[in-house]
């Protein structure tokens, strides 16, 4: 068995505890329930549209998708420091950069399904456009690459992963970035949520005039590149930390 | 430090250290905010089994950690099977560790840890090699229950499987007799013997004084971070023994037996310290252990109880600290 399968294994075992699990669910369930509802209470066409688009961004993306990489991503090795179990692995013979992976890959593995079954879902039922529904499952794919990389090596910095997680997903990228920074240019690019906004924004743009700010913003293959850099420099960073790092 | 060559650091000290050390830690400080842990330590293990021994706090833990790499020494430099724990992945797969802690993947059966332990050092039939594992430490690979619910001497055993699957020549123990029972520790013994006699280095540390003498002849023993006594475990214990240890001793008839007490060889001071109790300090306390019953046969008396007041590690390794 190989190394980097043997780690994605043992984290992916571990990464689904009930907790989590029923965060999901309630999650899942209240994205497709508001998304019923939105269907239902608007008029079919384009408000049905900018209704199901502006739910998508403001529930799916804002929120949902950070919250779940948060509680998921930050404990595939932040727990492991906290039981005491990461010497099991840093002591072995492999190089960091394989622990590093494994573990972002097998959050992944458990976030990207648990994010983008039920964004998709209510995207599509909120808007009553299934294109908008492609759009979300590939902007929050590669959202979900990117807050994983990141809250996993906060979970090794940090043991109070959750805590700093939230301040920074509702301080800096909620608040500081997309609310205030909508308005200046240079400051909103400097979240994760914004590229991941942009993905979906490349077609709601083009369909509403309510979005019609997203056609003049980052294109379609720069948010792709800056996502899945960065994704790298979050694994990178993760695996130079797990190298510098005293293990209990 | 991959380079690092002990001897060349410390011609001063031919003898030291000795040719065939497979671990060598010199001139080791390592300090946790204001806590030093370990102080100035330099101190070499050998092929064969060595008990690291200590009181709690003594720096046991730490002194481990360094070894493996676990920890990066603030002063000084340790060599383990040839390189830098800390840097070479070559010296990790040389070194199998059992560290102190209770924790294992919870989730995962015996047989999934040990063979993670097998496959991440790429053991080439990682079934066979974690079967002959757990059966070194007497469990079965095939229970179902994830190691979450073991007990922990169960725990304990998975924790040496995963260390010995991969077969290293230099193999670090922390506690690891902690939680088993009589009959296992009595296996567990045995079998760092025989892992010893093969050949490879072998250091457990504990707090138990009995128990490090069953490890082997050769100790090590630390207190306050620092080195204390190093050599032969009878030479050192007989140094231990020739302090004066307190006793507490319950009893009947005890200001006869106390009577009978004062003068003897091994007695060096005797009181009363209650209606049925004695004090007794004694400058030998295994030969104090065989006479105190005949005495009391003697007096008519009927012996119920026998306390050593001070026989922790902490008391027993006194003089040697106080000569550190």
């Amino acid at each position: 068995m190989n190394a980097f399968i043997a780690l994605y294994n043992l984290f992916l075992k571990h990464q689904l505890t009930k907790g989590r699990i029923v965060l999901i669910f309630v999650l899942s369930a209240i994205a497709v329930g508001l998304a019923f509802l939105i269907s239902t209470q608007s008029n079919p066409g384009l408000e049905q549209f900018d209704n199901g688009a502006g739910f998508t961004l403001a529930f799916g993306t804002n929120l949902m998708v950070p919250l779940i990489s948060l509680v998921l991503a930050s404990a595939t090795l932040g727990q492991l420091v906290e039981d005491e179990t990461l010497v099991y692995l840093w002591l072995r013979p492999n190089s960091r950069i394989i622990l590093a992976a494994s573990a972002w890959l097998a959050s992944a593995t458990v976030i990207i399904p648990a994010c983008a079954i039920p964004i998709t879902l209510a995207s599509g039922i909120a808007s009553g456009d299934w294109t908008l529904g492609i759009y979300s499952l590939f902007a929050v794919c590669l959202g979900c690459f990117a807050y994983s990389a990141v809250f996993i090596l906060l979970g090794l910095l940090t043991k109070k992963s959750v805590i700093w997680g939230l301040l920074y997903i509702f301080i800096w990228e909620i608040i500081i970035t997309t609310a205030i920074g909508a308005g200046i240019g240079a400051l909103s690019k400097l979240s994760i949520v914004y590229y991941v906004r942009s993905i979906i924004g490349e077609y709601i743009g083009k369909e509403s005039p309510e979005f019609e700010e997203f056609v003049s913003t980052t294109s379609l293959p720069t948010s792709v590149i800056v996502l899945i850099l960065i994704s790298a420099i979050g694994v990178g960073l993760t695996s130079l930390r797990l190298s510098k790092m005293e293990v209990a | 430090m991959s380079n690092y060559n002990p001897t060349s650091n410390i011609q001063q000290q031919a003898a030291w250290p000795p040719q065939d050390a497979t671990i060598v830690c010199y001139n080791v400080s390592k300090a946790f905010g204001q806590l030093v842990a370990v102080s100035n330590l330099s101190v070499a293990f050998r092929p064969g089994v060595t008990g690291l021994l200590g009181p709690n706090g003594a720096g046991k833990s730490t002194l481990i950690r360094l070894i493996c790499g676990l920890a990066q020494p603030n002063i000084g430099q340790v060599w383990v099977a040839g390189g830098n724990p800390r840097e070479s992945s070559s010296v990790r797969s040389r070194v199998g560790v059992v560290p102190q802690q209770d924790g294992v993947f919870e989730r995962a059966t015996a047989r999934q840890v040990v063979e993670l332990s097998a496959a991440l050092n790429k053991v080439p039939n990682i079934k066979q090699a974690a079967e002959n594992a757990l059966a070194a430490v007497e469990l079965d690979p095939n229970i179902k229950r994830p190691v979450g619910a073991f007990s922990k001497g169960m725990r304990q055993r998975v924790k040496i499987a995963q260390a010995l699957v991969y077969d290293p020549p230099v193999i670090i123990l922390d506690e690891p007799l902690n939680g088993l029972d009589p009959k296992q520790r009595k296996h567990m013994i045995e079998l760092f013997a025989q892992l010893g006699e093969q050949g490879r280095t072998v250091v457990v540390s504990s707090h138990v004084l009995e128990e490090v003498e069953r490890f082997g002849s050769h100790i090590v023993v630390l207190s306050k971070g620092r080195l204390a006594a190093e050599g032969d475990y009878k030479d050192i214990r007989s140094k231990m023994d020739s302090q004066p240890r307190r006793i507490r001793i319950s009893c009947e008839n005890a200001p006869k037996v106390a009577g009978a007490l004062i003068g003897t060889e091994t007695v060096q001071s005797c009181g009363l310290t209650g209606p049925d109790q004695i004090e007794v300090t004694s400058t030998d306390l295994q030969k104090f252990r065989h006479n105190i019953a005949s005495i009391c046969k003697t007096e008519n008396s009927m012996l119920t109880e026998i306390t050593p007041l001070d026989d922790d590690l902490e008391s027993v390794f006194k003089y040697l600290v106080d000569g550190v």
